[in-house]
């Protein structure tokens, strides 16, 4: 675990002083402070739209963090023959996988955290200056929940681009299989929807085969994702919390043992 | 505003409009700023609008259930629908809305009131107005009067005067300046329509029957002038004795 751990800060120091990490972080410091200008074009509850900016902000800067570095640092290391140096040492294949993944959570982690801290201070200078007739409730506590599932699910992420890095050879065929995932994953819900409403009885049965496939086989992000439950302040049932939590580290688990595996086996040119 | 400036507004703002279930699967966790775009969409097409047409007001009612779609919990698109679509003729459009809302926020005392009065001041259901405005009296904030105007529903007439405390309760909580502008010009119209429906009961109870003509309510001094509507039409009585425009309010 230490070998993994040492792997884990190497990881955090070679994605800090990356270039776009910096580039992502500043833009989405300037979104979210911004975020109270920009809702000032809506009507009514402008502060449901700076909750909405920020929230979303939030999920696109841990995306790109989590989806871009995960898939770029791996291949960087097979490109620049830097792997060579790790499976020369006494580390394990499988020490490996785990200290990258460490080290990219903790990056993806540090990064989110950053953003939650601007965002929540923001929003609660736009709460405290608003103009609006009725001051809404802010829910806190659930932005805080949401912030926390919104990691996991970013750890998630960064599970399945360390899984496509394990047996790709280049960075855009890991980020696009990666990025392929999650645009399944964060729709099965809104798909199952739809498929229930009166559009599904329309739909093929060959076709509601391959959903209910996908919905298995791909992970189901939209159980992980809080946003509309903090913004409109929704009860939250904390046995399907904790489900949802539990899904979520055994499909990281499942995944890096897989990436392990595969990594152990794959040869080095 | 610079014509080239005001042509692009128009066009980005009246742009096509995705289908909902399309809409939904590709903004995915991002289905929150969907419904955001597109309110802001609709309420800069409702503030900007000098005269609707057909398409427009189509476009603005599909505007609206999108951003009620992309996101079912939020307030604002049903407020909106309930507020402006009824009055662009989008009566229909506007109960699809509105019922879809009654789901969502079974609290919200606005939604059913809305639809009440949709289905007495468009629809002159009066029945299913009552059911209406009974559930909303009975939802937390619901204004003290809503149990009176259920009751006042079994009178017939005094739809203007309602149109007035509907409209005047609106305008209490409206924030943007152009969204109020539009309705206050609505209210100083039916504020015009109700002086000249009091001055018509007024001509009947002293010569006994109806006015031919709304000149005649200056002519016979019961008014010193016809007040203008400010949606440029005239106004004009019915055969019923009400009093309506030839702009049709729009």
């Amino acid at each position: 675990m230490g070998k993994a751990i040492s792997i884990a800060k190497v990881t955090f120091k070679e994605g800090i002083r990356e270039r776009i990490f910096l580039g992502v972080l500043i833009f989405s410091g300037l979104l979210f402070l911004s975020s109270g200008l920009l809702a000032d074009l809506s009507i009514g509850n402008i502060l449901k739209v700076t909750q909405d900016i920020g929230l979303s902000g939030l999920s696109l800067l841990g995306l790109f963090i989590a989806l871009f570095l995960s898939t770029h640092l791996i291949a960087k290391d097979l490109d620049k023959k830097t792997i060579y140096l790790v499976v020369s040492k006494p580390i394990a294949r499988w020490q490996y996988i785990l200290g990258k993944f460490l080290g990219l959570c903790f990056l993806t982690t540090f990064a989110l955290v950053l953003g939650f801290i601007v965002f929540i201070c923001a929003l609660f200078y736009f709460w405290k200056t608003s103009h609006l007739i009725q001051v809404p409730h802010i829910a806190w506590f659930k932005h805080l929940l949401a912030f926390i599932f919104l990691n996991l699910k970013m750890c998630l992420l960064v599970a399945i681009g360390v899984f496509f890095s394990s047996f790709t050879s280049s960075a855009l065929v890991a980020f696009f299989f990666s990025l392929l995932t999650y645009f399944i994953g964060a729709n099965l819900q809104n798909v199952k929807m739809i498929l229930a409403s009166k559009i599904g009885e329309n739909i093929s049965p060959i076709l509601k085969i391959v959903f209910d496939f996908t919905y298995w086989l791909f992970p189901n992000l939209s159980v992980l994702d809080l946003k509309q439950a903090a913004v409109h302040d929704l009860p939250l049932n904390s046995s399907h919390l904790g489900v949802s939590g539990l899904y979520c580290l055994t499909y990281i688990f499942a995944l890096l043992f897989l990436a392990s595996f595969i990594f152990d086996k794959r040869e080095f040119n | 505003m610079h014509s080239l400036l005001k042509w692009e507004l128009k066009n980005w703002v009246t742009s096509p409009l995705p289908r909902p279930e399309p809409a939904l699967f590709l903004s995915g966790e991002f289905a929150l700023l969907g419904s955001d775009y597109f309110l802001i969409k609709a309420a800069v097409f409702y503030s900007s609008i000098v005269t609707s047409s057909p398409n427009g007001t189509l476009w603005f009612s599909k505007a609206l259930y999108l951003a009620s779609y992309l996101d079912p919990y939020y307030f604002e698109p049903y407020w909106m629908t309930g507020v402006a679509l009824p009055w662009e003729g989008r009566v229909e459009e506007a109960k699809v809305v509105l019922k879809r809302g009654l789901k969502y926020l079974p609290q919200k005392w606005q939604i059913p009131f809305y639809i009440g009065f949709i289905n007495f001041y468009f629809e002159h259901d009066n029945k299913e107005a009552a059911h209406y405005f009974s559930i909303a009296s009975k939802l937390p904030g619901a204004p003290s009067y809503l149990p009176l105007l259920v009751a006042r529903l079994s009178i017939k007439g005094g739809e203007t005067r309602i149109a007035i405390a509907f409209l005047q309760e609106q305008i209490k909580t409206v924030r943007d300046e152009k969204l109020k502008r539009q309705l206050e010009k609505r209210l100083k119209a039916f504020q015009a329509i109700d002086f000249l429906e009091r001055a018509v009961r007024k001509y009947k109870q002293i010569y006994g029957y109806l006015p031919s003509d709304l000149n005649l309510l200056v002519t016979k001094n019961i008014i010193s002038a016809i007040p203008p509507d400010p949606y440029g039409g005239q106004f004009y009585l019915t055969p019923e004795g009400k009093v309506w425009s030839t702009s049709n309010l729009r």
